[in-house]
């Protein structure tokens, strides 16, 4: 499970997922707001597994193994900074 | 051994926690195999011929069961989040299909036969590999609701015109460049998402008079080449990470507008008669060439407003304001 919380969830930023979800829970900003203060960027970069996890967050409860998929998903799709 | 003994085997053999009494297999209505870990499914499934709900969703299958066209009650198939690489040619024998959820699967494309699913309302297509739709997508004029993002669509069939119950369109994050003219025909459309294509060229969109959410961010949008005051019922209207220099003013006939954002954009000034939109609750032009904010803005009854990274706005006085990105 560690290893979940670990995987960088997005090539920009580089932030993990646990950092993210910490991201997540300060901010009250909605999700296109709160998404550059992860990536810190403006792209719509790593659009799936972000927006997931900003619900997940919202929504009290993370599934890590949804949020890997959705990871693993996008580099299959070779994504992840220029979706 | 019958399917059904068959099927009810498979699930003993991977702990699945449903009933296994082969009279209540048969007569079954909503199997819920989600989260299961599957890698994948018997071909006994296709005994199951009471099933109406299939939910496959977030597990690894590669493939589905030619089987599954035996289902021939089945109304409702979740299979998203799974490493499908294409649909059997008998799915197009579930005749009775109304939703099917493919998300987030590896489909390059579709087979002819799910062109014969005539009974469709609802299809989510979203985060796959699809390069190109067939022309036989027109058989599916029942559709309420198609969502094919983030897939590698480079055009479209020109098969809209007959999908006039269509409500929820999603296109964003393809490769378009184009939309077909039959779009500008959906009647009932209130929702049309292009966000992350490259389309330039938008006059059929002036046609959509019931529509309520337009998005079109990130497409490369040097102007705003459509007549927008036609869409009188536009309450969210998205144009972030473009190149607008300016807005039209016609913008503020848009007397339903409530959400407008335009991040990202390269703007040096805001339509002088910005106050007019009356029902305006929320202005994102965060990230522009703003120097200044045009009076009538106070006029507006914005809860939240993002201003930041122009040159040095201030927050406006503006009563009814709740959020402002900067002081």
């Amino acid at each position: 499970m560690e290893a979940l919380h670990n995987r960088q969830i997005c090539a920009c930023g580089h932030k993990s997922v646990a950092q993210a979800i910490e991201i997540f829970k300060q901010t009250d900003l909605p999700y296109k707001k709160a998404k550059k203060l992860v990536t810190e960027c403006n792209k719509t970069c790593c659009r799936r597994p972000l927006m997931a996890l900003f619900n997940m967050v919202e929504f009290g409860a993370i599934d890590y193994e949804e949020i890997d998929f959705l990871i693993e998903q996008m580099h299959s799709r070779g994504e992840e900074s220029d979706e | 051994m019958s399917s059904i003994e068959e099927f009810s085997r498979w699930i003993k053999q991977n702990n699945l926690n449903i009933p296994t009494d082969c009279e209540r297999l048969k007569n079954l209505s909503l199997l819920d195999l989600s989260k299961k870990k599957l890698r994948e499914l018997p071909p006994s499934i296709g005994a199951l011929e009471n099933l109406n709900v299939l939910k496959l969703s977030n597990n690894r299958l590669k493939s589905l069961p030619s089987s599954i066209g035996n289902l021939k009650r089945l109304r409702n198939l979740q299979c998203e989040n799974n490493l499908l690489e294409n649909l059997p040619d008998t799915i197009g024998e579930a005749q009775n299909l109304v939703i099917i959820n493919l998300n987030g699967n590896r489909l390059k494309s579709l087979p002819e036969s799910f062109y014969t699913l005539t009974k469709l309302t609802r299809i989510t297509i979203a985060a796959n590999w699809l390069e190109a739709l067939s022309p036989k997508l027109q058989n599916l004029n029942k559709l309420l609701y198609l969502s094919l993002d983030t897939n590698n669509l480079t055009h479209l069939p020109d098969v809209f015109g007959g999908m006039k119950a269509l409500y929820y369109l999603d296109l964003s994050y393809n490769q378009l460049t184009t939309l077909p003219p039959s779009i500008g025909r959906i009647e009932e459309l209130e929702t049309l998402l292009l966000e992350g294509n490259e389309i330039n060229n938008l006059p059929s969109l002036q046609s959509h008079d019931m529509l309520i959410r337009l998005n079109l961010n990130d497409n490369h949008l040097k102007t705003i080449d459509f007549e927008l005051s036609q869409l009188e019922d536009l309450q969210i209207l998205t144009l972030d990470n473009n190149a607008l220099t300016h807005l039209p003013p016609s913008i503020c006939s848009l007397q339903n507008l409530a959400h407008l954002s335009v991040s990202g954009n390269a703007l040096q000034e805001l339509p002088p008669c910005i106050g007019e939109l009356k029902k305006l609750v929320e202005l994102d032009v965060e990230d522009n060439l703003l120097t200044t904010l045009p009076p009538s803005i106070t006029q507006l009854k914005l809860k939240n407003l993002y201003i930041d990274h122009n040159h040095n706005l201030k927050r406006p006085s503006i009563p009814s304001l709740e959020f402002c990105d900067v002081e």
